[in-house]
This record gives structure tokens, sequence and C-alpha cells, in this order.
């Protein structure tokens, strides 16, 4: 055992500048997108080979008894990858359901394997480079952001070229032809999609850029005055973001960013107010902890409720009646149950037990693919992934906490880290769009199998608290 | 401090008029309106009508005939039909029997017109107004086959995208498949130079306002098809052709198509430098049935309208640069 360590520790202090080399930059080319699906397929295989790297990495950081103790979350993990890329709907998307030649079967079976291990690489990234000493917190943020933000400064001014500053308002309810087809202008941007420019839906085209944007959220823990130097450069990085946004402009993208920005305030004055009292901290963890419960209770009746619908369609009502002020949002939430419950033939009254499970296995553009991304991600992936997408949600709540709790260094990295998860998965809890390119309005582009999954993925990584099996579980 | 200033203001001036993809928006609604008389497409592009007005260097006649004329419609993919009957007076009968060669693909099976035969489409149809990939149809349709926005991204965006994307009828499209032309006609300047083509197409018809106008019939009109090129001191010059006494269909409808064309070599005319392109006609004949008189081509008078229905605009296998 201890040979084994001997030698991981040789390995580490050998490579572990090249680890963290080779990590961040093909964590860098992933936020900047290079390559379209094409390079993320590329970047999702590559991101698993040298994932394997990591290994002697983790048997540092880990003894064997902490690692069993992490594989109760690196298992669900796991199938929740295995899900997202190999699911009923993407087995009938890519053809390795029906018909097809075996050589076109098989290329599929591994463009949707590299997405699982893609997704599986880059959590593994995010959680190995944490530990690595030769990579510093500012750089693993350079390289994160300055691929987003390379990113934007390109299609933001190729937008602006294309289309004029202030364009959303200057031509609201305008509209262009495009091979003999009308297209509104104020709901368009671009997208750097390969190695040219493509039209997209705002909501999709943004992501980036509200990435970018809410890493804002770190300058709450910098001071301007002591740390003059990466304030300036934090604060550009998330002002290229929100400039992106502010000429289109783009009001969603503002408020998300806004709110990781409330966030950080929030955070960085409660934290104030709590130092050396730790009566107070306990009362903030206290109602953390009720509000983090009440939360699950919510979701789990909201899920339970979508489960038992019958042709009633109690929720589906009840929602649309809800959200019918948000133009769009859920109102396909009786379709969706449908979808998944009766693989879109409610009508025979049978449950159809794939298609609840694995996700609606009609690839078809018939599917009705909402705003609300867990709803998207439900028909897709079907109801086990998502069930597991929800346990991630509520544990990457409860780990955030344990992960902006610890102490006093790196403040700014894990604000940053954690006002870009919360600012991309509100967004696209309200925001997503599945059939984002405006002139293909027949391509499927799932959220799940983007960059930005991956980028989350690897953000989740960097702010995963292990477990550890001597100390008792340190998750509170 | 200017210096300062100038570069705020450069990138604000750069956002405020660079805008390629928004310097032909349209209101929604624009050319979509259900009124007939309201679509009237009649812009002249650049200084088309200038030159359109003052300075057309060579004027040809063609008549409807295999040998040094203009091909119309007059029969479908299953061929066929007479001039004076309006149930064939349209298609691309002729084109195809007297050129067969044009209506092959690369591997030399025959292309359909679109309709005609059951089972048969011009275009991919996701309903009106909606993009589709037309992709399947580009070895089977021969305006898929043909369409410039295929080859030549540019012809893609504007208005006029509609004279290039292979539609040939409405398809339930209505008035987002065509143009409707009056008697002022319109211009436009292409996004390329022509380097080299054998021969011109265009996908009309007759479309009315006029009582009774369901019914369909033929109208006879003379075309007049205008290209622009470059003269040596920079000024546009047009080379006209007019194809006299056309038989188009008419029909409030409006699904009967023709193609109407002719080679360039029958026309006299050297396609290498065309930039431009105008369409005016006169209307011949109606013979309208419920009215008194002739529908007039007139969009500005009251009473009833003629009024040509452009749906493409085909220079197939071309060269463009």
């Amino acid at each position: 055992m201890e040979n084994k360590v001997e030698s991981a520790k040789k390995f580490t202090r050998r490579y572990d500048t090249v680890f963290a080399f080779l990590t961040l930059e093909l964590v860098a080319l992933t936020c900047f997108g290079l390559g379209g699906v094409t390079g993320l397929r590329i970047m999702e295989i590559l991101g698993f080979f040298i994932s394997l790297f990591a290994i002697p990495f983790l048997r540092l950081n880990y003894t064997q008894e902490d690692f069993k103790a992490n594989l109760k979350v690196i298992i669900p993990l796991g199938v929740l990858f295995l899900l997202i890329g190999c699911s009923g709907f993407f087995c009938r998307l890519y053809g390795v359901l029906g018909n097809g030649s075996f050589i076109n079967k098989l290329s599929s079976i591994i463009v949707m394997l590299a997405e699982s291990i893609g997704l599986l690489g880059f959590f593994l990234f995010g959680m190995t480079i944490n530990g690595n000493k030769a990579a510093k917190k500012d750089f693993i943020l350079y390289a994160l952001l300055g691929g987003l933000a390379l990113y934007c400064v390109i299609v933001g001014l190729y937008s602006v070229a294309r289309y004029g500053i202030f364009y959303a308002a200057r031509f609201n309810g305008m509209f262009y032809y495009y091979k003999g087809v009308l297209f509104p202008v104020s709901t368009e941007g671009k997208m750097l999609l390969g190695f040219s420019f493509a039209e997209v839906s705002l909501k999709y085209g943004c992501i980036a850029s509200i990435l970018l944007g809410s890493s804002g959220a770190c300058l709450f823990a910098i001071s301007p005055k002591n740390d003059r130097r990466r304030f300036a450069i934090f604060a550009s990085l998330s002002f290229i973001g929100i400039l992106y946004n502010a000429v289109i402009p783009y009001l969603p993208g503002l408020v998300f960013i806004g709110i990781s920005f409330l966030f950080g305030l929030v955070y960085s004055l409660i934290r104030r107010a709590t130092k050396n009292n730790e009566g107070a901290q306990k009362k903030v963890r206290f109602i953390f902890k009720i509000v983090w419960f009440v939360l699950i209770g919510v979701a789990a009746v909201v899920i339970l409720l979508f489960l038992i619908e019958s042709k009633a369609h109690l929720i589906s009502n009840l929602c649309n009646a809800i959200f019918h002020r948000v133009p769009g949002f859920v109102s396909n939430t009786l379709s969706v149950a449908d979808d998944v419950l009766y693989n879109g033939a409610p009508d025979l009254g049978k449950i159809n037990l794939g298609s609840l499970l694995f996700g609606y296995n009609e690839a078809s553009l018939n599917v009705h693919l909402t705003r609300f991304f867990p709803l998207n991600f439900l028909v897709e992936n079907g109801l086990i992934a998502f069930l597991l997408l929800v346990a991630l949600v509520f544990f990457a709540m409860r780990n955030s906490r344990d992960f902006l709790a610890r102490g006093e260094d790196d403040l700014f990295f894990r604000l940053a880290v954690t006002g870009m998860m919360l600012a991309a998965f509100l967004y696209v809890c309200f925001y997503a769009d599945e059939i984002p390119l405006a002139h293909q309005s027949t391509t499927i582009y799932p959220f799940s199998q983007s960059n930005y999954m991956m980028v989350l993925m690897f953000l989740f990584g960097l702010s995963y608290v292990p477990f550890k099996a001597k100390e008792g579980n340190n998750h509170e | 401090m200017n210096k300062r200033r100038l570069l705020l203001l450069a990138p604000t001036i750069f956002g405020l008029c660079a805008c390629v993809d928004t310097d032909k928006v349209y209101p929604q609604g624009a050319y979509l309106s259900g009124t007939f008389v309201d679509h009237v497409y009649d812009v002249w592009e650049g200084q088309t009508k200038q030159a359109f007005q003052t300075n057309i260097k060579s004027k040809v006649t063609l008549e409807n005939k295999k040998e040094g004329g203009y091909f119309c419609g007059n029969g479908n993919s299953y061929g066929g039909g007479t001039a004076s009957d309006a149930s064939t007076c349209y298609g691309y009968g002729q084109a195809k029997e007297w050129h067969p060669e044009w209506f092959r693909n690369k591997e030399g099976k025959d292309l359909v017109w679109g309709f005609g035969n059951a089972g048969e489409t011009d275009i991919v149809n996701n309903g009106p107004g909606k993009w589709a990939d037309n992709s399947p149809l580009y070895e089977t349709v021969y305006s898929q086959n043909k369409r410039l926005d295929r080859f030549y991204e540019k012809f893609s965006r504007g208005y006029l995208s509609k004279l290039y994307n292979g539609q040939i009828k409405c398809n339930g499209w209505s008035y987002y498949a065509m143009m409707v032309i009056s008697d002022q006609g319109f211009g436009t300047m292409f996004p390329y130079e022509l380097v080299d083509a054998e021969y011109f197409g265009s996908v009309v018809l007759v479309g009315t306002d006029a009582e009774g106008g369901d019914k369909a019939r033929p109208v006879i009109v003379n075309i007049d098809y205008t290209f622009y090129k470059y003269s040596d001191s920079g000024s546009l010059e047009g080379y006209q052709v007019t194809v006299k006494e056309a038989v188009l269909s008419c029909n409030a409808g409006a699904a009967r198509t023709s193609l109407v064309g002719f080679k360039f070599a029958d026309a006299g005319i050297d396609p290498k430098s065309i930039v431009g392109f105008s369409l005016t006609y006169e209307l011949v004949k109606d013979e309208c049935p419920n009215i008194e008189g002739t529908p007039s081509s007139d969009f500005s008078k009251d009473g009833y309208h003629d009024g040509i229905c452009l749906y493409e605009l085909l220079f197939p296998d071309s060269t463009w640069l």
C-alpha cells in the first residue's frame, strides 16, 4: 500500500504541472467551444483519457476508505452520466435503435459513450485540479473565464458587426427573410459553431456570456484596494459577459448575472456578520437546512404529483395556471407528461415503462420540448436520470455550502465557481432551448450534451467536498 | 482625451452603422397581407430603374418556339396539353421536351417538376413560413436541384431570397411563396456577378383579384426580362428580352406556375458580367369570366387586377463570382 502511495507521490511530483496544463487547456478549449459538435466529442474523449492520469492524484488525496466513502456520490454520478449520453431518446435520435447499418450504429454508440465518459472526465478534472499544487486557483479561473471571454469577444464583435448594437431593442418586432422564410431579429444572436458562425436563439447563444458575467460574484471577496490587480482582471472578465448581454440588450441574461452578484453580495455580508460568532453561524446553517429540506419536500411533492398524473391532468392544468403569465413556460407540461408516461400515446392509457425510465424513445421533433431544462431532461433522459439530476442539484446545494465555508483562503475562487453554477443552472431552468439553431429548426441541440454541461460538471468537480471516512461525514 | 473619445466613439458608430443582417428588415406582416393589391413589390434597387428607362443597349423579342425562341409551361411532368387549355398551360413541359438534358440529375435520372403527379412536392413543407431542410429533394426536384441559394449563400438573404429557394408553388404558404408584380415591374441587383450560364428560367403565373378569378383560365402576357451589366463608364446598361404572348395560367388560388425562359444564345446575350435584373410586363389578354372587360395590371387604379406572381428566378448550373 505504501509503495503505491510512494509511486503516486513520485508521479504527481513529476507530472503535476503537465497534468494541470493539459486539464486547463482542455477546459479553456471546451469553454471556447472549439470545433463545434465534432470538437466537443474530441474534447470529451480526450478529457476522459487525460482524466485517467488523475488516478494517482486521487490516490494521494484519498485513502482507500475515503475513496469508498465517496463512491456513494461517484457511482450515482456515473449512472447519471451514462443515462445522459445513452438514453432511449438519444439511442433513437442517433439511429442506434431501428434500421441502419452496423457501422453507423457503432459510430453512434461511440458518440453517445463519448458524452458519458466526457462528463465523468470533466468532473474528475475538477476534483483533481483542486488538489494539484501546480494549478493555482487564479490559473483555473483564467482558463475557465479566458475561454469564455475569447468566445464572447469574437462572437460579440461579429454580432455587433452583423446586427448593430442594441439590435434586439431597435428591431423589436422586425423580421428578415432567409431562404424565403421570415425570422425575427430581436430573438436571434450569433454563435461560433465549429469554424463558422451560425444564427442561434438568444436563449442559447447567451449562456457563455452569462457564465462569464456571473463569475463577477467573486469580486465581493477581493479587495479593490489591497488586491487591485486581481480585482481588475476578474472585473474585466465579468464585464465582458455583462457587456455582451447589454449591447444586445438581453434582459434575462443581465437578470441572471445580477442574481449571481446578489448571491455574492449576500453571502459575503452574512459571512462578515457571522465572523467569529459561532452562534450566528449555527443559526445560518440551521436556516439553510430548513430551506433545503423545504425545497426537497416541494420537489418531492411536485414530482410525485407529476408521476401520478392521470387523465385528469391536474398538475398540468395547475402548472399552466400558475405559469400562464410567462409565455411558453411549462405550457407543454401536459404533453410532456404524455410523452414521458405514455410515450406520446395517452389514448392507449398504458404507461410505457421504457419511455418513463429511459426517455421518450421516439426521436421526433414532435416531442414537447419546453423552456424548462429539467422537464426537457425528463423527456430526453427518462425518470431515473431525472431523479438522479434532482438529487445532484440538492446535493450540489449542500456541497456548495460546505465548499464556501472552507476557511478564508481563496474565497474569491469559491464564490466565482458557486456563482457561475448558480446563475447557469437557474438560467437554463427558465430559458432552455433544445432547438436553438435558427436556420436549422430540425436540429436538436440538447443542453445536457453541450459544452456548457461539461463546464458545469467541471465546476461541480471543483466545488466537490469529499467525504472523509475516518473523520466522519464531512457534509453535516 | 480626444483619442480616448475617439476610441469610445469608433465602436459605437461601427455598431450603429454596420448591420449586414439588419439592413433589410420588415415589420411583421409586411408583404404578407391577405389583400392582393397590398402585396405588390415594385422596388427598383440601385440604378436599375434609371438604366431601364434610359440605357437599354439591346432589345430582342422571342416567340414561343423550339429553335431560337422561348419556352413556356405547356404541360407538367406528365407532359401533353395545349397552350389554350387552362388545365395544362403550366408546368415545364416545353422546356423538358425541347431540352431534356437540362432536367437530369448528376446520375442521369429525370428531375421532376415537383407537382402534378401524386406524392410529388417541390419543397419539404413544415407548414407556412417554416424553415425546412430541403436537401432530400436536391437530386429529385428540378427547382431544388437548380436553386441559386444552394450554391451561393448570399442569395439566401433578403425579401428576394424567396426567388432563389426552390419553392415554385404556394403549398398553402400563400404570399410567403411569391412576389406580386404590377405593371411598374421591379429591379434587383444580384449579390454576385454572373460568369457563365446557358439559359435563364423564371417560374411565374398570373394572379388575380377578379371576381370569378378562382376559375382557372389562360392569360396572355408580354414579359420583358432585362439583364444589366456595367458599361465601361461604370453605369448600368440593360439587355432586354421580351417573350411575346406567353400563355400563363391565371387562378386566384394561384398554384399553377409555368417555367418561362430562354437560352442566352437564342437571345443574343453574353451572360458574362450580368449583375442585375428587372421584370416588367404587359397584359395582352384576359377573358376573365363573370366580369366585364379586362382586369388591369395597374394596381394604383380601383377595380380588378391581374399581376404576375413570381416564384423563382433560375440561372441553372450557372457560375457566379
